[in-house]
């Protein structure tokens, strides 16, 4: 198990090298073919290409390509991600910030997402073609249909905006001035952890909507293929309680699969949530890349990929090391 | 920035845009906070009250007074900075023209190559240490450093003593002599703009020996502000905060009748616009989105709050006059009588969001007089008649390269396709991010054929935008999209930029025609609007055309 883990963790790290190498080459790839220049933006419109030289210059961008390659290798592996070009301070200045903001929104919403697809999912698992399992299957289509640009601003709107005009869901039912909950902004957690989680409840549903559709679906499915098992029968001819067989039976057989695809989707959600970020005015992690992007900040979308990538990388590590533990299978297969 | 970075239009506009169609849904009366001391105007002197604003994510481009560029850091610009001159604190027109800042109006030689300001008594920093000449000196140095340049250093290479201090061969500018009390500016040449540039915003002072390196915290404003306001905090990309500056002197202007001002960066503008609506917002500083223009626009009970007016800015289309088979002024003609302005524009967002145009000078700036010199829709006769007359052998494939991550522009480039079809030129367009496409156009070795581009004024004058974007003299500069060089017309721009006065608008008005008529370097589409919706606190309300922002000066709470 132990030489499983370590072999794991080696091959990530790997994999984070050489995605360092293409985040870094994708840049140069794009400056060369499209020609756009962070030296030209920063110059401003009327600099002459002598201007535009010099700012090339300051910036290192006049030293030859694996030259700069080095330069920014060994700061990185010192932690350190450079200066951002629009905003001379330091990039992890910029980016840890943003990080800790899209991680509460993320964390929270798998929350949300997995309060409402565990039981929702495993009582359509236990109980198919009943009317809360259907109910629980209509549920999971809408919310996988619902793309969420749509979704935000409409949450904003319907639960943030319309309380204010006396209404909820259409119905005139609140003194007009209600605010119910804020239409946009964001509260570190560290200053204030109910005002935090006030900001959040709104994006934290509107992310967890369509996970919580797929989880319904997956767990419904993983559930009704392990009662229709034979050790669940077993356990049932044994007189075993339903609530034992779901949790203690079933629930550990379910849960290593579980984990996988939650461990993808957190990192996925935390490197794709631009939009609910964007409504919802977070200062997340894609909001500061796609401005970094508007801006031609290099480094700062630079480590914005590195970023993105190692979350994706650790995340499967975990994951794979969480799968091992929780299922005997994977960890006695030889030479696995 | 005149072309583009003055103007944010990118993924975030994109996505403002599909936010803004999703929940204009329903339009009832803002119910509008009170939480401040209510009063019907502002007492002179006396600030008190908290406005709260939103500001998009990439709206701060930089925190270093004598580098900013954007639209809403001039807005910002204007409360915490006092130029040695500044803008009337006016709507529309009468904002445009300049009065006393830091300095008494200039004594300006009869040459016009020499103009001396004398400081005023009350100019000082928010400190409290009195603003000297050699601070003045100092902060046109700075601006003028290539380290700290944004691209406003290049309006002052007429001073004398400026190339060589630009080239590193000086560490002065011999042309800028400064005692105390007095700053003067030797030219090598008469300038009729210079009062203009010197109330760009970057011009905005600093203390002698403020380091020759960006500035990011936002402490030269919290420590050296000059104008009514000051920095309180700044969190990039988080919040801002300003608050009143008692240590401004109110005989430099009655300024400033609001306690603090916070604004919250990375808000999108739709969902600001609804903040407003719902009274949790009073103002944000991005132009209304399109659909919230229409929405809005259109609810009786919410017109006493939307506030609109001509920008200082142009939208067009460049033909490169270098290439092929734009470098033929019959071309150039067939396409401006081609294009179907209107329906182009209404791409846009319509008559409610710009005015159509087909001459180069935008309202509001000296220089301007209307006319009309290619129809608004397509005349394919006079424009098959001109490419018949030009000898090009159809039909032509061509490119035209637009950003594609802001709402209209695909648009309006795949009618101007639909247009150029007919007259036998085949277009194909070619979209990028705005940070990509504005850099590639700019490079003259990219040889861009045409493209559409928006273009606003650094100052309300003429020379911003003519001379600025097409110097015949300086073809391949960034700024001149169309490379437009026909050397004929270098003495006319070259006279009109000398001139001062009555004369100068009409030399302007003048090589405004002629260009058009004569070699038509682009063609012009629409003039935008600026629309601001703002709570029921807001009173005081101005927009200030040189800054194409709000005026904070003005503002108080209700």
């Amino acid at each position: 198990m132990i030489r499983l883990a370590a072999t794991r963790i080696l091959g990530a790290l790997a994999q984070i090298l050489v995605v360092t190498l293409l985040a870094w080459l994708l840049f140069y790839v794009i400056s060369r073919f499209t020609g756009a220049s962070p030296a030209q933006r920063i110059a401003g419109k009327t600099a002459s290409q002598a201007q535009i030289a010099l700012v090339a210059k300051n910036l290192g961008l006049n030293q030859p390509y694996w030259k700069q390659y080095l330069t920014f290798l060994g700061r990185l592996l010192r932690g350190n991600f450079g200066y951002s070009y629009v905003q001379s301070r330091p990039v992890s200045q910029i980016l840890w910030p943003a990080l800790r903001a899209t991680a509460s929104l993320v964390f929270g919403a798998a929350v949300i997402w997995l309060a409402i697809a565990i039981p929702v999912g495993s009582y359509g698992g236990l109980r198919p073609r009943s009317f809360g399992d259907v109910a629980g299957r209509i549920i999971a289509i809408l919310g996988m249909s619902i793309p969420v640009f749509w979704l935000a601003p409409v949450i904003a709107y319907q639960f943030g905006y319309e309380p204010t005009q006396g209404r909820l869901l259409g119905l005139h039912i609140l003194p007009v001035g209600t605010q119910l909950f804020p239409i946009t902004g964001y509260v570190d957690l560290g200053q204030n952890p109910a005002q935090w989680a006030y900001h959040l409840i709104l994006p934290w549903v509107t992310l967890a909507v369509g996970f919580a559709a797929v989880y319904i679906r997956f767990l419904r499915t993983l559930t009704a293929e392990q009662l229709s098992e034979d050790y669940t029968r077993t356990a049932r001819a044994k007189g075993a309680s339903t609530s034992r067989i779901m949790i203690f039976h079933v629930g550990r057989n379910v849960l290593p699969s579980l984990t996988v695809l939650l461990g993808a989707d957190v990192a996925t959600a935390l490197t794709g949530v631009f939009f609910v970020e964007t409504v919802f005015a977070i200062p997340g992690i894609g909001y500061t890349g796609l401005s970094a992007i508007e801006n031609l900040d290099y480094p700062v979308i630079t480590a914005v990929i590195i970023v993105a990538a190692v979350i994706a990388v650790i995340a499967n590590t975990v994951v794979d090391i969480a799968h091992m533990g929780l299922d005997p299978r994977i960890r006695h297969v030889p030479d696995a | 920035m005149a072309h583009s970075s003055r103007r944010l239009r990118g993924p975030l506009a994109l996505a403002a845009a599909l936010i803004a169609a999703l929940t204009a849904c329903s339009s009832t009366s803002s119910s509008g906070s009170s939480s401040a001391t209510a009063s019907s105007t502002a007492a002179p002197g006396v600030a008190s009250g908290t406005l709260t604003g939103a500001m998009s994510s990439g709206a701060i481009d930089t925190m270093d007074p004598n580098r900013w560029y954007f639209a809403v850091t001039w807005g910002l610009a204007n409360a915490m900075c006092t130029t040695l001159v500044r803008y009337a604190d006016q709507a529309d027109a009468a904002g445009t023209q300049l009065t006393a800042g830091t300095a008494s109006m200039p004594v300006v030689s009869s040459n016009g190559l020499t103009y001396t300001f004398t400081l005023r008594p009350g100019a000082r920093f928010s400190n409290g240490t009195p603003i000297t000449g050699q601070d003045i000196k100092y902060t046109f140095m700075r601006l003028m450093n290539p380290a700290i340049d944004t691209g406003t250093g290049y309006y002052f290479t007429n001073v004398i003593g400026a190339p060589a201090y630009l080239a590193g061969k000086s560490n002065t500018v011999a042309g800028i002599v400064a005692t105390t009390n007095t700053v003067t500016f030797h030219l090598s040449a008469p300038d009729g703009a210079f009062l203009y540039k010197a109330a760009l915003p970057t011009t905005c002072p600093v203390p002698t020996g403020t380091p020759m390196k960006s500035q990011e915290s936002g402490s030269l404003e919290m420590n050296y502000a000059s104008g009514p306001y000051k920095l309180q905090s700044y969190q990039p990309g988080r919040q801002i905060v300003m608050v009143f500056n008692k240590n401004y002197d109110q005989s430099l202007g009655v300024r400033g009748h609001v306690a603090k001002f916070v604004f919250t960066i990375g808000v999108e503008a739709s969902q600001a616009a609804l903040e407003i609506q719902a009274g949790q917002l009073d103002f944000q500083t991005s132009n209304l989105a399109t659909a919230d223009i229409i929405r809005i626009s259109h609810d009786a009970a919410l017109a006493s709050q939307v506030h609109t007016s001509p920008r200082p800015e142009t939208t067009y289309l460049f033909l490169n006059n270098e290439v092929a088979p734009f470098n033929n002024v019959d071309v150039r003609k067939a396409v401006n009588y081609a294009i179907d302005r209107t329906a182009i524009e209404e791409q846009w967002g319509g008559p409610l969001v710009g005015s159509v145009t087909s001459q180069i000078m935008v309202p509001g700036a000296l220089g301007y007089a209307p006319y009309s010199a290619y129809p608004n829709t397509p005349n394919l006769t006079e424009a098959k008649s001109l490419m018949t007359a030009s000898g090009v052998k159809l039909p032509i494939n061509t490119t035209l390269r637009c950003q594609n991550d802001a709402p209209g522009f695909m648009n309006m480039a795949e009618v101007i396709k639909a247009n150029l079809a007919a007259i036998g030129i085949n277009v194909t367009v070619v979209g990028s991010p705005n940070s990509v496409n504005s850099s590639y156009i700019s490079n003259p070795a990219s040889h861009t054929p045409m493209g559409i581009e928006p273009w606003s004024l650094d100052f309300p004058d003429a020379e911003a935008l003519i001379n600025t974007g097409m110097d015949p003299a300086t073809p391949n500069a960034a700024p001149n999209l169309t490379r437009f060089g026909d050397a004929a017309f270098i003495p006319a721009f070259n006279a009109a930029a000398a001139a001062l006065g009555t004369k100068r608008a009409q030399l302007y008005e003048a090589l405004d025609k002629n260009l058009m008529t004569q070699v038509a370097p682009y063609a012009p589409i629409f003039n935008a609007r600026w629309y601001d919706f703002v709570s029921t606190r807001v009173g005081g309300y101005v927009y200030s055309v040189a800054m194409d922002a709000i005026n904070y000066n003005t503002l108080y709470v209700k």
